[in-house]
């Protein structure tokens, strides 16, 4: 039994609380302190980690000058736009229950293939993204899924072992050189580019959140993913396939992590082996940081973008207060270590209380 | 003679609900008080309160006349309280004797002197498992890993022990085990607490009843003046119906009409050796069997989930594929037994677990995968308002927040959504209480005389006897016996499934 928190409607109907669980006089008011108790534990839970970005905010703004400037936020959310765009491709994997370690390989192959694409080999833009897109997003992510769930291997190992493979082809379709200059300014002037005040990557990166928000809440392979995620046999039992489902989450994360490493090229406009994006820490720690802020446990979009944030504010706010570039790394690691014990300490209380 | 365990004007609020209110609760030395009440009456909240896993909002707790505040269940221990919980914390991989010694304090308390090893062999023989000391633990029978569970509580040397559901995974013929063991406990002078849905076990364990009744204890009563029928009326405060209201008036499906599903000599070892059965549309059919004789094994394989190693299985002509899906496109519904493991999706919602992989119509589109979530939820409340799901709005809460009665509903409403042709139950009322139980026995009804084909597999026999038209008995995975019209009674069907004939 889960837990005798309903009140079934037995006849005659029990004096006191009435089914839809309003109370109805008299009330005793120790009763009423319990419960208002016990809801304020509840919603405390719910917004604790929302509290600390707000905390963040308001710390910085009184701490480091130019911290709210119109440049600063803006540097805020451009550098926050890769990171997010990447973690919310690893909320969908971490929904079905599944994890993916090949993020910085994709990345770091889609920046590499991108670049030798439009600036050594002259193909146009849109035709390089598109052959980006599907040989590091699509491929890849089919490879992962299908490995895992059809062939049942286990995503961890499978995944460190594909992003070995991809390193590797980094280095051959590079030829081990570093790829600088050539970039098509189209290609350029979009990862850079503006509309009125707010970056191109930024409304990217913000339209795809939207739609893995929206996938995840209200479509079909949005429920099967979290079913999957919750509890695989069941899942198969009412009839969900569950080896395609967990294909589609495969595919969708590697997807948005190489248009992160897509856009990153045009962003630097120079690419190298192993010098791509850094996104596999940022990411998991959003997302693990974003499971502690709403529903504890539960990783959301909405959560994930929290993460970003926090993370995102906070290495921010120390540059701007003169904290060595390299502490960031032990800040970071602190950060999402506190969000874990946040989230660990929440879930116990509401357990015990 | 003060009691061991005194629990004084206990009252808990949850947000919005009152689980226990002014409850007052004691166990004697020597006692076996059983616990009974619909789903969600109160009874785990109580248990988990005098275990020291929850704290009261109002009331206190005394042990041996002595007042104690429990603020963990380590707490409860050391005052010489266990709870023995539902749900099975054994490790398989492990042995017996470990997973007894499992967690257990490394020095002192009460070993008295003696090694961890000779107090966990002391146990066993207490418990009568000491033969089975060096098995692994996914070995062993299911009786034995719950009596491991229960001897794990009794090398903390408690004065009082609360088993909750300790029979709900267990096949009747098993439960005997475990109740040995609790009687010579209670001559041993210990106080137990029975928290049961099985009313006929309450009442040949139990010296008295405590029946709860949405937070509140309705009765208190010594068991030599109950009888099944009036406990069932105090849980659930109203007269129960007559056993065998289901059936239909309308006479037995004709032998000559075609059957539906078709299995023939189906073998998946080690638990199915042989099996053939047929059902008819508009008849309800039971498989009965021991534990282990394979009735669950033979719906999974018709579901589609077990591959038989020989024999067929056709749906209307047609053999059923391979998989979970290809068996619901051939049209065969399947309620699941142990709903933790093969139902329950903790975090999605009660209207997404009844759609989730059948949410064509609640579609924007039917061909794009938006769903109308407001339409579905109002469908599927409508549902699980005929199967008495409360409270109400039930469909847009979460699973994991609905008590294990009301999981079952859903998951029944799942099933009868399906608009199959041939659905399968497995232990359909499974911790389901009284009343909602004949709900559901009418739900399932009603898809028969709508023409389905219905196969129901119970450890119940009373469920069975009233169910079912015809019984299919298996013995030791070979098809014993078949019973059809008048013996079809809990007795037959019970005979036939310990004798096997």
């Amino acid at each position: 039994m889960i837990g005798d928190k309903t009140i079934p409607a037995g006849e005659p109907a029990p004096p006191g609380p009435t089914a839809d669980g309003t109370a109805s006089a008299p009330e005793s008011d120790a009763r009423a302190a319990a419960e208002r108790r016990s809801r304020w534990t509840a919603r405390f839970g719910q917004i604790g980690v929302p509290v600390v970005l707000v905390l963040l905010i308001v710390v910085f703004s009184l701490t480091a000058t130019g911290f709210l400037s119109g440049s600063n936020v803006k540097t805020i959310f451009s550098d926050a736009a890769f990171p997010t765009i990447a973690a919310v491709g690893l909320t969908v994997c971490l929904v079905m229950g599944e994890f993916d370690l090949s993020l910085n390989g994709v990345a770091g192959l889609a920046t590499v293939l991108v670049a030798v694409l439009v600036a050594r080999e002259g193909v146009g833009t849109l035709p390089a993204i598109f052959i980006t897109l599907l040989g590091c997003g699509l491929m890849v992510g089919l490879l992962n899924g299908v490995l895992v769930g059809f062939l049942g291997l286990s995503a961890l190992i499978v995944t460190i072992a594909v992003n070995s493979a991809l390193i590797g082809l980094e280095y051959v379709i590079s030829d081990t050189k570093q790829i600088f200059g050539g970039f098509p300014g189209g290609f350029v002037s979009f990862a850079r580019g503006e509309v009125g005040p707010a970056p191109v990557i930024v409304l990217l990166a913000i339209a795809i959140a939207f739609i893995i928000w929206a996938t995840l809440e209200h479509t079909t392979l949005g429920r099967q993913l979290r079913a999957v995620g919750g509890n695989e046999e069941a899942a198969r039992i009412a009839g969900v396939n569950t080896g395609r489902t967990k294909v589609w989450g495969f595919v969708i994360c590697s997807l948005l992590v190489a248009v992160a490493g897509t856009l990153f090229a045009g962003k630097q406009t120079a690419a190298f082996p192993l010098s791509g994006l850094d996104i596999l820490l940022p990411s998991y720690a959003a997302c693990f940081i974003g499971a502690a802020a709403f529903k504890v446990g539960e990783f959301s979009v909405p959560g994930t973008l929290i993460g970003v944030l926090i993370a995102t504010v906070t290495s921010n706010g120390l540059l701007l207060l003169g904290v060595a570039n390299y502490a960031t790394y032990l800040i970071q690691a602190g950060i999402l270590l506190f969000a874990l014990l946040f989230a660990r300490s929440v879930a116990t209380r509401g357990s015990l209380v | 003679m003060s009691a061991v365990i005194e629990a004084t004007s206990i009252t808990r609020v949850y947000p919005g609900v009152v689980a226990l209110d002014d409850v007052s609760f004691a166990v004697q030395r020597s006692e076996i008080v059983g616990l009974v009440g619909h789903n969600g009456a109160g009874k785990s909240t109580l248990v988990r309160i005098l275990g020291g896993i929850e704290r009261p909002d109002e009331g206190e707790i005394s042990v041996r006349g002595e007042r104690k505040a429990f603020s963990s269940p380590d707490d409860a221990i050391s005052a010489g309280v266990c709870v023995v919980p539902q749900h099975l914390s054994v490790v398989p991989i492990l042995t017996v004797a470990e997973n007894i010694g499992l967690g257990a304090p490394r020095r002192g308390v009460d070993n008295g002197g003696k090694g961890l090893d000779q107090r966990v062999r002391e146990i066993a023989a207490q418990l009568g498992i000491e033969d089975q000391l060096a098995m692994k633990a996914r070995d062993a029978r299911p009786a034995t890993r719950r009596l491991v569970m229960i001897g794990r509580a009794l090398l903390r040397t408690p004065s009082v022990i609360l088993l909750d559901e300790p029979t709900a995974a267990l096949h009747p013929s098993e439960v005997e085990l475990v109740f040995e063991v609790a009687t010579k406990l209670s001559h041993d002078g210990m106080g137990i607490v029975l928290v049961s849905h099985r009313l006929e076990e309450v009442l040949s364990l139990t010296s008295s009843v405590t029946v709860m009744r949405a937070g509140r204890i309705v009765a208190n009563e010594p068991v030599s003046s109950l009888d099944k029928e009036a406990l069932g009326e105090l849980i659930v405060g109203r007269t129960l119906r007559r056993a065998g209201d289901v059936k239909t008036a309308t006479a037995p499906v004709p032998a000559s009409a075609d059957a539906l599903l078709r299995c023939d000599r189906l073998v998946a070892l080690p638990r199915v050796r042989d099996v053939s059965l047929t059902v008819r549309r508009g008849e309800i059919v039971g498989l009965a069997g021991l534990e282990g004789a394979g009735c669950s094994e033979v719906l999974r394989i018709i579901a589609g989930l077990g591959r038989p190693d020989e024999g067929t299985v056709e749906v209307d002509g047609q053999p059923v594929g391979r998989t979970r899906r290809s068996a619901i496109r051939a049209g065969v519904a399947y309620l699941p037994n142990d709903r933790g493991r093969n139902g329950v999706v903790p975090n999605l919602t009660v209207a997404a677990t009844v759609t989730l992989a059948n949410d064509r119509r609640f579609r924007v589109h039917p061909r794009v995968p938006l769903v109308r979530r407001r339409q579905e939820a109002k469908e599927v409340e409508e549902v699980l308002a005929k199967l008495d799901i409360h409270p109400r709005g039930a469909a847009t809460r979460k699973m994991k927040d609905l008590s294990g009665g009301n999981q079952q509903k859903a998951l029944m409403a799942r099933a009868l959504l399906a608009g199959a042709d041939l659905y399968l139950f497995d232990e359909p009322t499974e911790g389901v209480d009284i009343g909602a139980g004949e709900g559901l026995h009418a739900a399932i009804r009603q898809l028969a005389d709508s023409g389905a084909a219905v196969l129901v597999a119970s450890s119940e026999y009373d469920e069975i006897a009233k169910l079912a038209d015809r019984v299919v008995v298996l013995y030791d995975g070979v098809v014993s016996a078949e019973l059809t019209g008048e013996d079809v009674t809990a007795a037959g069907v019970t005979h036939a499934c310990v004798v096997g004939r």
